[in-house]
């Protein structure tokens, strides 16, 4: 789910049913490597995942995605930080951050505010407050200095993924608004039922 | 920290913490409240399931040198002149008795005995008999016990590694390392209880990822493997483009987006949520400081061998083992395979003892050299043993042996078990155990008996009834403890 929603927000998620098992990016770290698809076999849902009994899906394991092996009646909950790490540094959600950033950037162009509240309501369902406007455009700003500082940086930011950045304007505006997404898609509103 | 008291009612889950009795105890510390529900928990034992050990414990942390594939004890550690002066001659069916043998090796019309083309001495004040392909192992001979009666009722390595790692033939039950990160939490912060580090590049039978799994425990007291290349640990590095100081800004934000989440709904959850994040940051740094083998004198390497100077090898595997124990981590699980000597015994010995010999006992006597050697238990064998007879037909120069569930040799060292002994006999067709013999489920009555538990009172309900590592079996071996 976690991973389905934010390749549905990103738009990168495909939306063709049925077919063969796909190897999303991950199955390359697995305990028994494979190499990835390429594509739009790349964005298909998690439930088409590849799985191998002798080496799962990385990804899928550390979000505690039932083993196969023994019988669950119920999903856990679990917050571990190596699941913090696939959220923040895995290629298929810094990616999706991107692609995301990119659609929100044509839509929205120079308008940090709607940038910031469509993304915030893209992901949580619901629309910020001002205190969490005020945060968020905070990060966008020293967001953007850095990556103004460094161009290099936001260019080797956007090597991460198959898919190829589209978009014509400053590279430090991309990278910045991409770090607000992936903001965003850590929040525990996002990504947490209460 | 956290002053969780034993439950009564039954009804409330046993791990992690309820909403109601993170309430109760919201004086207690709310960052180290957070802490507790991550990666196990920190600090004392009373963090862990059981609220405390059942008796003071000997070792404080396990480092298992698995041999995967059944490493030969007949050309290691038991040594049989019979075997030698009857190489050639007919397993007698009286030793036999009838016994079961895999498929392999069972429709042969002839199952000649071998015996060990390597030359075998004493070693030490003990005496301890061991081949001489293990020469760096006969040098610390006298600080390790060899059970030489281990068996097992498994036949084959997927059932075998599987009994040897969890108390059951069958997958889906908690790895020894996952049973200890549920029953004693984690006294480390900032690195997994539980890590586990794989020999690259070998051949021989497959390992599986869930022989290090959590089977039907949390997921979070699963082991965490350490990877031989730059992202140690799944998705440790940030992306391209992300150095630390950006990711720090986001991350201080982020931390500010909860901060008023938690201060709008009052939700605690959220302090585990920020510590979570906060760990996740720690770990890029710490995991590559341990990570950094580069660092270590050049005595480390003399000591350890060349070989640990490359990332993935046993030795460095053996080098990584010590600096995670030294930095608080309690079960440091490695695996080699290629033990698996159908055929070619005498160069495919040789080969596995060069690569793992040298290092195993440099990893004693680092851990001595450190005054570790006391509280950490080393233990270092297979899943089975293999047979005394030749599987195929004896070549001039090469024999092979098929696998042997009847009696096998493990060693351990450290940690509370005696230095210099030996534990057990088998018979002088080293078939058969002879005397005190040491099952699977003994030995993990005992490796928990060491690290002050109680292996019958530390269980899991898990579809209607209490589960232990092992399950209704086990004894402590006594004469095993120093």
């Amino acid at each position: 789910m976690i991973r389905d929603n934010a390749l549905a927000v990103s738009g990168l998620l495909s939306d063709k049913v049925g077919g063969a098992s796909v190897k999303p990016y991950d199955l390359e770290m697995s305990f028994k490597p494979m190499k990835p698809d390429k594509g739009d076999l790349l964005y298909r849902r998690s439930l088409y995942t590849y799985w191998k009994r002798t080496g799962p899906s990385p990804v899928m394991m550390t979000l505690d995605s039932s083993k196969k092996d023994v019988c669950r009646v119920k999903r856990e909950e679990t917050a571990s930080p190596l699941q913090s790490l696939v959220l923040l540094n895995s290629p298929q959600f810094v990616e999706a951050a991107r692609v995301t950033a990119e659609k929100l950037l044509h839509k929205h162009g120079d308008d940090d505010g709607k940038i910031i509240d469509e993304s915030f309501r893209l992901l949580t369902s619901r629309s910020p407050d001002n205190r969490e406007r005020e945060i968020l455009e905070n990060l966008l700003n020293e967001q953007d200095a850095e990556f103004s500082e460094s161009p290099e940086q936001a260019k080797a930011y956007f090597t991460t993924g198959d898919k190829s950045p589209d978009y014509q304007g400053e590279d430090a505006r991309l990278a910045a608004v991409t770090v607000l997404v992936s903001a965003l898609m850590n929040f525990d509103e996002s990504i947490t039922k209460r | 920290m956290n002053t969780r008291t034993p439950q009564c009612t039954g009804f409330d889950s046993p791990v992690g913490m309820s909403r109601r009795q993170t309430l109760q105890s919201f004086g207690g510390g709310l960052g180290g409240m957070a802490l507790a529900g991550l990666m196990g928990n920190k600090g004392s034992a009373a963090d862990g399931v059981l609220h405390g050990l059942h008796h003071a414990a000997k070792a404080k942390r396990v480092i298992y040198l698995f041999q995967s594939g059944g490493p030969s004890q007949i050309e290691l550690f038991d040594h049989k002149p019979r075997l030698v002066d009857e190489t050639g001659e007919e397993l007698p069916d009286s030793v036999r008795k009838g016994q079961r043998l895999t498929g392999m090796s069972g429709n042969q019309a002839s199952l000649p005995l071998v015996g060990s083309p390597f030359a075998f001495q004493q070693h030490g004040q003990s005496g301890a008999w061991l081949s001489e392909v293990l020469p760096n192992t006969a040098k610390v001979a006298d600080d390790i016990t060899f059970v030489k009666s281990m068996y097992t009722e498994a036949i084959n390595h997927g059932p075998g590694v599987t009994f040897m790692q969890t108390g059951s033939q069958f997958p889906g039950r908690p790895s020894m390392g996952s049973w200890l990160s549920y029953g004693l939490g984690s006294s480390n912060e900032n690195l997994p209880s539980f890590v586990v580090l794989v020999t690259k590049n070998k051949g021989g039978q497959p390992l599986v990822s869930r022989l290090w799994g959590s089977g039907f425990l949390p997921g979070k007291h699963a082991g965490v493997r350490f990877r031989a290349d730059k992202d140690a640990v799944l998705y440790l590095n940030s992306p391209d483009g992300i150095d630390p100081a950006s990711r720090r800004k986001m991350l201080d934000r982020l931390g500010e987006l909860h901060q008023h989440q938690l201060e709008k709904s009052g939700d605690v959850e959220l302090e585990t949520r920020i510590a979570q994040y906060e760990m996740a940051f720690r770990m890029q740094a710490s995991i590559p400081e341990v990570t950094a083998l580069e660092n270590e004198p050049e005595a480390t390497y003399q000591l350890y061998g060349e070989d640990a100077r490359t990332p993935g090898t046993f030795a460095a595997n053996c080098l990584m083992a010590r600096r995670l124990a030294e930095r608080g981590v309690q079960f440091i699980q490695l695996y080699h395979p290629g033990w698996d000597q159908h055929g070619g015994i005498p160069s495919g010995i040789k080969r596995q003892a060069k690569e793992t010999d040298q290092a195993s006992a440099a990893l004693i006597t680092d851990l001595k050299q450190r005054g570790m050697l006391d509280d950490t238990l080393v233990i270092w064998g297979g899943e089975f043993g293999r047979t005394n007879y030749c599987q195929g037909k004896i070549k001039a120069t090469s024999f092979g042996r098929d696998h042997h569930p009847r009696c096998f040799t493990m060693w351990m060292a450290g940690g509370g078990v005696k230095a210099g002994y030996s534990h057990g006999e088998t018979d002088e067709y080293g078939y058969n155990v002879q005397s005190d013999g040491v099952h699977i489920h003994d030995f993990h009555a005992t490796v928990l008996h060491l690290l002050g538990i109680d292996h019958e009172r530390l269980t899991h309900k898990y579809q209607g009834r209490y589960f232990r590592l092992t399950d209704v079996h086990g004894h402590v071996v006594k004469p095993l403890l120093a």
